[in-house]
């Protein structure tokens, strides 16, 4: 059976991807601008070449799959991307409060009271501190941004 | 100059200055113990109001803001994995690992000690080289700063997690994404990809808190652990403060060489607690003989180091602020603003007729490291129950808490996004053995290598600061052979070991 590809080699060769970017990138950048980048771009792809040559000849001899994303790996990035969307949107208090509650509830398997208890008592406690008590900035997001506008 | 001294003290004593510096270091506490947040935000912030003020009180407060309470950075570097601070990143390596032991409670009380007890040697320092600082800075330039960048960088060799190469490649990655933005001698735009959030290149502070923070969350989550300090099986809490202190006493020779190292890097303006933090690391790992294989796995020689170099560094960064007016970083920079706008000048006056307020500035620093510390382990029981709460609370709490941090640091939506992106390739390096700790280190201290780089080349080419009649220089580059050389020989040694 042909060996497949193991997350641990893929990951390096994904990073001599971008490292193969960056030196396309500095190829055409100006003489000056390229000079100390170009050094370190080529020898971090190099360093990065023997490493994937490396991880991929282990996947040959091992002969098979290793550490495959979990499920629940994949699901906490889509966590992720659902965070940023939700700060952009709705402001940074907000969704914080909105991601708590559903993880808690999702992944923690909280009943949905003590998860909403838990996730509004946070977001109370992070606007006190960040905006009350330390006088700090939390994003307010576009949606209150354009409330904002329309109610002049 | 002992007079100046002992009425620096006395004005530092006197009610109700003592209160200030208890208020301050207090606020400054609060600020340190959120990462990304530090008490460089809360002199930002504090400078409009000092307006109103007497410099006597400006001093009093930026003592404990200049450094005062860089412990609390530490806290969370070891109970969650995230550092306050960049500097605070070389104490996680093992503070962390520690804290997941469930001996969180012995690398509190050892980082506490190394503290109280670095920033007193710091101090001392400072005043032993009040009279002949001056001539002394004289001779640091581009050379020795770009030779301090390369040794900082050649830490990564220390760093056992992942092996040389992998800590060689991600140190690479981290050079490679500090040049992203404006080019410093050009001003030629690189890797920006037309966004203009990159224009200022990759911001440190969400990137360490995407790296260490959210990446830890993710881990978290992933790993099925109770708590950090429990396994799935239970909760527990072994270790204790006074082991922690003692570990110092025990280390004392280490101790003091890290002081040493830290002080002599804060000295150097722009260079900052990271490498002082990094190079008594790797340090701390080449100087442990056989036991070096604990470090990275929870050995408190790991903390000790820099903790020491880091707090000893803070005494040394005012040498060049109060003797020429050149900030060793961003806290000293504004301290020098908070002086103008009182037209306290540094330089010769303020280092003769302004002697004595110099002394309430280092007396108020030196109270406030050992008012945080001593705090740091009262509180240092309550503290280490975080490490008890459990994962499914604790996680989303973490994550939520960062992606605030992120934003609160300058105000821009971009700095969530990076800390997220940031968080999602440091899982996968914690995940597969890529030591994280490289990327930060390159991330760092890119800037500092590149801009040296190119000064220390046109002043050699150009004959004015030939880089071979520079002794300093020429030590730190036979410093630097000497690590890579040791680093080579080990991996060597570990190569036939394996086979």
């Amino acid at each position: 059976m042909r060996p497949r590809l193991d997350e641990r080699a893929a990951v390096t060769l994904a990073f001599l991807g971008v490292a193969l970017l960056f030196l396309g990138f500095t190829l055409r950048l100006g003489p000056v601008a390229r000079r100390v980048p170009l050094v370190v771009a080529c020898a971090t792809v190099a360093l990065l070449a023997v490493l994937a040559a490396r991880d991929l000849g282990t996947v040959r001899a091992r002969g098979g799959d290793r550490g495959p994303l979990l499920p629940r790996e994949l699901s906490l990035g889509a966590t992720l991307l659902l965070l940023a969307a939700l700060v952009a949107v709705v402001g940074a208090a907000p969704a914080v409060t909105l991601v708590i509650l559903l993880y808690l509830r999702l992944f923690g398997r909280e009943r949905w009271r003590s998860a909403a208890t838990f996730a509004a008592a946070t977001g109370i406690v992070a606007h006190a501190l960040f905006a009350q008590l330390l006088g700090l900035r939390v994003y307010d997001g576009a949606l209150w941004r354009w409330f904002g506008s329309v109610l002049g | 100059m002992l007079h100046a001294a002992a009425a620096g003290l006395a004005l530092t004593l006197a009610w109700p200055n003592i209160l200030i510096v208890a208020a301050a270091t207090l606020a400054a506490m609060a600020f340190s113990f959120l990462p990304g947040v530090s008490a460089v935000t809360l002199s930002a912030l504090v400078i409009p109001f000092t307006l109103s003020w007497d410099p006597l009180t400006v001093l009093l407060v930026f003592g404990p803001l200049v450094g005062g309470a860089t412990y609390m950075g530490s806290v969370t570097a070891i109970l969650l994995g995230v550092p306050g601070n960049p500097p605070n990143a070389a104490t996680l390596i093992d503070g962390h690992a520690l804290a997941r032991e469930g001996r969180a409670l012995t690398a509190l009380g050892c980082s506490a000690a190394a503290s109280a007890l670095g920033s007193t040697f710091g101090v001392i320092v400072l005043i032993l080289l009040l009279p002949v600082m001056r001539e002394a800075l004289l001779y640091i330039g581009p050379p020795e700063f770009l030779m301090l960048a390369l040794l900082g960088l050649t830490t990564v060799t220390a760093v056992r997690s992942g092996g040389l190469f992998r800590g060689l490649a991600a140190a690479g990655a981290g050079l490679l994404l500090s040049f992203v933005g404006r080019d410093p001698r050009t001003g030629e735009l690189r890797y920006t990809l037309g966004s203009l959030e990159l224009w200022d290149g990759v911001s440190v502070v969400p990137a360490l808190l995407g790296i260490f923070s959210v990446a830890g969350m993710l881990d978290l989550a992933v790993s099925g652990r109770r708590s950090i300090a429990g396994g799935a099986a239970g909760l527990q809490l072994a270790g204790s403060v006074r082991e922690g202190v003692f570990a110092v006493f025990r280390n004392f020779g280490l101790f003091l060489r890290c002081s040493v190292l830290g002080s002599l890097v804060g000295m150097i303006p722009g260079t900052g607690g990271t490498v002082a933090g990094f190079v008594a690391y790797g340090h701390a790992v080449q100087s442990a003989g056989a036991g070096r294989v604990r470090f990275g796995q929870g050995e408190i020689r790991g903390v000790l180091a820099p903790e020491a170099a880091h707090d000893a560094k803070d005494g040394g960064s005012l040498v060049p602020t109060l003797a020429f007016g050149v900030p060793g970083n961003e806290g000293t920079a504004l301290l020098l603003v908070a002086l103008a706008v009182h037209g306290i000048a540094p330089g010769r006056e303020l280092m003769t007729s302004g002697l004595s307020l110099v002394f309430v500035l280092i007396w108020s620093l030196f109270l406030s490291n050992w008012m945080t510390s001593l705090l740091g382990l009262a509180l240092a029981r309550p503290l280490a129950r975080v490490t008890l709460v459990p994962t499914h609370r604790l996680a989303p709490l973490l994550l939520g808490f960062s992606v605030l941090c992120a934003y609160a640091y300058q105000g821009r939506f971009a700095h969530v996004v990076t800390a997220l992106a940031f968080g999602a390739a440091g899982y996968l390096m914690k995940k597969h053995a890529w030591p994280r700790v490289s990327l930060v280190l390159g991330l760092v201290l890119g800037p500092l290598f590149e801009v040296n780089f190119h000064q220390t080349l046109q002043l050699h080419t150009l004959g004015r600061v030939p880089f071979w009649s520079r002794p300093i220089a020429l030590a730190l580059l036979g410093l630097t052979l000497l690590v890579l050389g040791w680093a080579a020989a080990r991996s060597r040694a570990a190569g036939r070991e394996g086979r």
